[in-house]
């Protein structure tokens, strides 16, 4: 009997060290995740039990350099919700609350646009000393929205990873208080193992890791680049290219009712007549006849001279209401 | 029909969560506990310095991403006699010990839809002299119940949160007992107290403007008396029970205020201030009439009232110190639309009788770290009515009390 109690008490024990997930016992109301010029955000939630009295909040920002340090300190909850103040360092910033036992935490991943470093290095010498490594998705480009990225870390002492997961489109347009989908996770570790499922938007996906916890560098974050392109059974698209700076797109109907497909073109684009504004655009809208065998073609011009195209091109194509898209990364 | 709930209840939460324990369930608990002093005073009597004991367990379950469940126990004892306000009307000052254990299961999925089921069974004892034993008064109450609720978050609108929900519960006293009811006078019924009630209740969380925070909710209450029947304009009593509603709106607004560094005081510190301000109405309406023997007088509705109470907290934090200053008040207005004021000698008037309720109270708070924290609060309380007949119940009271001690949190 004492030998189950004690089996009993010591698997709680071990089960109760699990790492934080976001736990419906703490909501945060706002503010949403997004992009903010406002260095000062209110930080503003709820708690599902009248019993917890206080919280545990931080602000850690993704990248820490001189100036830009992680802090925490307690919240008072009243009527079961809480507010704060905290002021965000630029770029990208995690605010957790969690119970004080640390048990339930609910997180925000913010970006404060400031004005650019010029001592930041470029996404591509990222991860230069980062202990992460994925060994899974070794694909640039999945079918599916739903995907499990797995890897390890180099080094043994790394027990969780901050991950953040970036839809480029919705990031980079839209205004800068809007909410974007900036989705955030905390990943558990395990025997130097970690595993972790992410819901991917259409188009190019970014995906930056680091350890939790710690004062991150550019050279310490691993990023992985994704695309997802949807699939159907009843239209499919080939790979898309760029033939003389035209776009050529071709594919099948494989359902004989349908005569016509949509194409539409869209990417974030910098409008020659508002330079250093970037917004998202549909380049290219157009309505095709579908020939006898089911396929179809379209040889279209890039307009360059009205815009430049700073974001892969997706295509998607629409046919009787079923939809296939194709993201073009060698549009240059 | 309690059975069928309970059982409804179970039934579902079984096959809603059952097929996805596993590997995946965490053990996550949450733990709050006070262990306090204090004393209290009433109407110039003072109580011996008692302990204050609260204990809230949560062994919560997370069976899957946004599922949880959250089995509960939480207790209290409160050794220093405390004024309690019984069924709206009686004032009793008394020492009070109270179970309550419930199973809750939450679910919420990404686009900010939430549902919980809950059911629990609460068991409050209330003691009133020295002598008495525990679970022998004649308020002891359990009260089982089962709940529903769905809400909705939103991500980017002024209303963040609207949720809506039922509960089903009853109220047992299985100690009370009229003395006209054992002596076989009263033919009103004999367990008085006793309800089953269903409350229909929905609240929406609004924010305006970065810094203004509104918390609006309205509540519904059907209270079906088990053993009261309804007393007749000729001193009889009719064959249909007593049925109350009862309706509450409230509305909580925050705010915060903006902060001071008070660098050349205290080294660095930072100075938030919050105010928060509840604005309430309940609305009673009873089924119930009162049949007076001696003055053959009879008032319908005698148990409606109107309530408005107003209730601001000004709340200083000082950070990094981790000491927090909470000040507030309450100013409650109570009316009785049908029942008259009456004289020293219980002979009624023209008036309708009032009452209005004065209260302040200071709290401190001071974080040691680890969870623990230390605080002290203290408040004082005046009721004044425009009656001085408390034959029946008190209208008239002062009251105060001082709690100190610790608290935890995991």
């Amino acid at each position: 009997m004492h030998r189950v109690i004690y089996t009993l008490v010591y698997s709680a024990f071990l089960l109760s060290s699990a790492p934080l997930f976001s736990s419906p016992l703490v909501s945060i109301g706002r503010p949403h995740a997004g992009s903010t010029v406002d260095a000062e955000v209110v930080v503003a939630g709820n708690v599902e039990l009248s019993t917890i009295e206080r919280l545990r909040l931080s602000v850690e920002p993704f990248l820490a350099t001189a100036g830009r340090q992680s802090f925490s300190r307690s919240l008072l909850v009243k009527n079961r919700r809480f507010r704060e103040k905290v002021t965000l360092a630029p770029g990208l910033n995690i605010i957790r609350i969690s119970t004080l036992g640390g048990k339930h935490q609910a997180a925000r991943v913010l970006y404060l646009i400031s004005e650019r470093d010029a001592s930041r290095r470029s996404l591509q010498d990222w991860g230069s000393a980062s202990p992460v490594v994925f060994s899974s998705l070794n694909d640039l480009k999945v079918n599916t929205r739903r995907i499990e990225l797995t890897g390890e870390v180099s080094d043994p002492a790394v027990k969780a990873l901050d991950v953040v997961l970036l839809d480029t489109f919705d990031f980079f347009c839209a205004s800068a208080n809007e909410e974007k989908n900036i989705a955030y996770h905390q990943v558990a570790v395990k025997k130097g193992r970690f595993k972790f499922a992410l819901k991917l938007e259409r188009g190019l996906n970014i995906i930056l890791a680091k350890p939790s916890g710690i004062s991150a560098g550019e050279e310490d974050v691993r990023v992985k680049s994704v695309i997802y392109e949807a699939v159907s059974g009843r239209v499919t698209l080939d790979e898309p290219f760029v033939r003389e700076g035209a776009l050529v797109v071709t594919g099948q109907v494989l359902d004989a009712g349908v005569g016509t497909v949509d194409i539409s073109v869209d990417c974030l684009v910098e409008q020659e007549l508002r330079p250093g504004k970037i917004v998202p655009k549909t380049i290219i809208k157009r309505r095709l006849e579908v020939a006898d065998d089911g396929s179809f073609r379209l040889e279209a011009q890039f307009r360059m001279e009205r815009y430049t195209i700073k974001s892969p091109p997706s295509i998607t194509v629409g046919a009787g209401g079923a939809v296939a898209t194709k993201t073009l990364v060698n549009w240059r | 029909m309690k059975k069928l709930l309970l059982y409804s209840a179970v039934c579902f939460m079984a096959s809603v969560f059952l097929p996805s324990v596993g590997a995946e369930v965490k053990f996550l608990p949450l733990i709050n506990a006070d262990l306090m002093g204090g004393q209290s005073f009433y109407q110039g009597k003072t109580s011996s310095f008692g302990g204050h004991c609260t204990l809230d367990l949560v062994p919560a379950l997370r069976l899957k991403d946004g599922v949880y469940l959250l089995p509960r126990y939480s207790g209290a004892y409160i050794g220093s006699s405390l004024t309690i306000e019984i069924e709206d009307e009686d004032y009793l000052y008394q020492q009070v010990m109270d179970h309550a254990f419930s199973l809750k299961f939450m679910g919420k999925n990404a686009r900010g839809g939430v549902f919980k089921l809950s059911g629990g069974y609460m068991l409050e004892y209330l003691r009133e002299t020295k002598n008495e034993k525990w679970s022998h008064g004649l308020y002891d109450y359990g009260s089982p119940y089962v709940e529903v609720e769905l809400g909705k978050e939103f991500a980017d609108k002024s209303l963040r949160l609207f949720s809506l929900g039922y509960r089903y519960y009853t109220m047992r006293f299985p100690n009370y007992e009229s003395l006209a009811s054992k002596l076989q006078l009263d033919l009103s019924g004999e367990d008085l107290m006793d309800t089953d009630n269903h409350k229909v209740f929905m609240s929406a969380d609004i924010i305006i403007k970065r810094e203004v925070f509104i918390r609006l909710g309205y509540d519904l209450l059907l209270s079906g008396y088990q053993d009261q029947k309804v007393a007749l304009e000729t001193g009889e009593y009719s064959n249909e029970m007593r049925e109350d509603k009862t309706s509450v709106i409230k509305c909580n607004l925050g705010c915060d205020l903006p902060a001071k560094h008070l660098g050349s005081l205290s080294g660095g510190q930072t100075m938030n201030a919050y105010v928060d301000l509840e604005l309430g109405l309940k609305i009673k309406r009873s089924g119930q009439n009162y049949f007076d023997a001696d003055a053959v007088a009879f008032i319908a509705g005698y148990y409606d009232y109107n309530r408005f109470d107003v209730k601001p907290v000004l709340t200083y934090k000082f950070t990094p110190l981790g000491l927090a200053v909470s000040l507030g008040g309450r100013f409650s207005a109570k009316f009785y639309p049908n029942r008259p004021l009456q004289d020293k000698e219980g002979f009624f008037e023209e008036k309708k009788l009032r009452s209005k309720t004065y209260e302040a109270n200071l709290a401190v708070t001071y974080d040691i770290g680890r969870g623990v924290s230390v605080s002290a609060s203290g408040g004082y309380a005046s009721v004044k009515s425009n009656t001085s007949y408390e034959k029946l119940y008190t209208y008239n009271y002062d009251s105060a009390y001082y709690i100190a001690g610790l608290s935890y949190e995991y």
